[in-house]
């Protein structure tokens, strides 16, 4: 499965990397904002992305992806710093399939990937 | 509003950061108040917070610290300072910044906005902040070592 990683830290890419190749996940490609993202869609079989970065911000992507008829059904999960209930609500409403909040552990990544991939089979 | 009820869930996450993400738990000691030139640093990650409070939460860490935490984070070996470094210091300040929203939000309806996290390199710099700003500094022991949070808020 190609997993696309958005986020502007590249140290958060690579403990994500890290955390996925932990828990059975070997296929990525990495972007460092929602601009990169969108051009490095082909392919991906869910993205993980984070909300706040520069040129375009996760959830603006999102939304971007969302109107995109190819790119409808294509699981996201919001790994964010954003915390607050209404930012959690706002997310979901735009299309998000999944949140985690950081800090996270793996079996929490691993928690919600599989949650997410399930409910794109349901 | 007192103010250690706005500081203790930036305590709170970062020691609930710490404990998830190095698998270690940093001791906070006494706050202190106000701006202090003898509690340096050499490296920090700082985020701009502005909503129903505006100011700054900083992450302020001696080169060697820095390093080891990044280490630990990467799960690689760093000894000097590098982009990987910058990037985790800012990051992490990031992270507890984020984490303490959700919390202020929740119990007392205190909603922010974040910018984007900025580091500061510099052996043995001081925070400098405009006229009419509180301050409040939070010191942590990780071992033989101590680094700082330090909050600043618009009066």
């Amino acid at each position: 499965m190609k997993i696309l990683i958005i986020d502007d830290s590249s140290t958060m890419r690579r403990i994500i990397k890290n955390t996925l190749q932990r828990i059975g996940y070997s296929d990525f490609v990495e972007a460092a904002d929602g601009s990169e993202g969108l051009a490095a869609l082909e392919g991906v079989e869910l993205i993980i992305t984070d909300w706040n970065m520069p040129n375009m911000d996760g959830l603006t992507m999102v939304k971007t992806i969302r109107r995109h008829p190819s790119y409808k059904t294509l699981p996201i999960i919001m790994l964010t710093t954003e915390a607050g209930r209404e930012d959690i609500i706002e997310a979901i409403k735009h299309g998000v399939n999944n949140y985690i909040v950081k800090p996270f552990t793996p079996e929490v990544l691993k928690q919600k990937i599989d949650q997410t991939l399930q409910q794109k089979q349901e | 509003m007192d103010v250690e009820e706005i500081v203790n869930p930036f305590k709170e996450k970062l020691i609930h950061t710490f404990q998830t993400m190095l698998d270690f738990k940093p001791v906070p000691g006494q706050i202190k108040y106000g701006k202090r030139d003898d509690m340096v640093s050499d490296i920090t990650g700082t985020i701009g917070i502005a909503g129903d409070i505006s100011g700054t939460v900083s992450l302020r860490f001696p080169r060697e610290l820095a390093c080891r935490v990044s280490s630990i984070f990467l799960n690689e070996e760093i000894t000097t300072i590098n982009h990987d470094v910058m990037d985790t210091v800012g990051e992490l300040a990031n992270i507890i910044a984020g984490g303490a929203k959700g919390i202020l939000v929740q119990t007392l309806n205190i909603d922010f906005k974040l910018a984007i996290p900025t580091t500061i390199l510099g052996d043995g710099h001081v925070l400098g902040y405009p006229a009419g700003s509180s301050v409040v500094i939070v010191p942590f022991s990780m071992g033989d070592s101590t680094f700082y949070l330090e909050i600043c808020l618009k009066d």
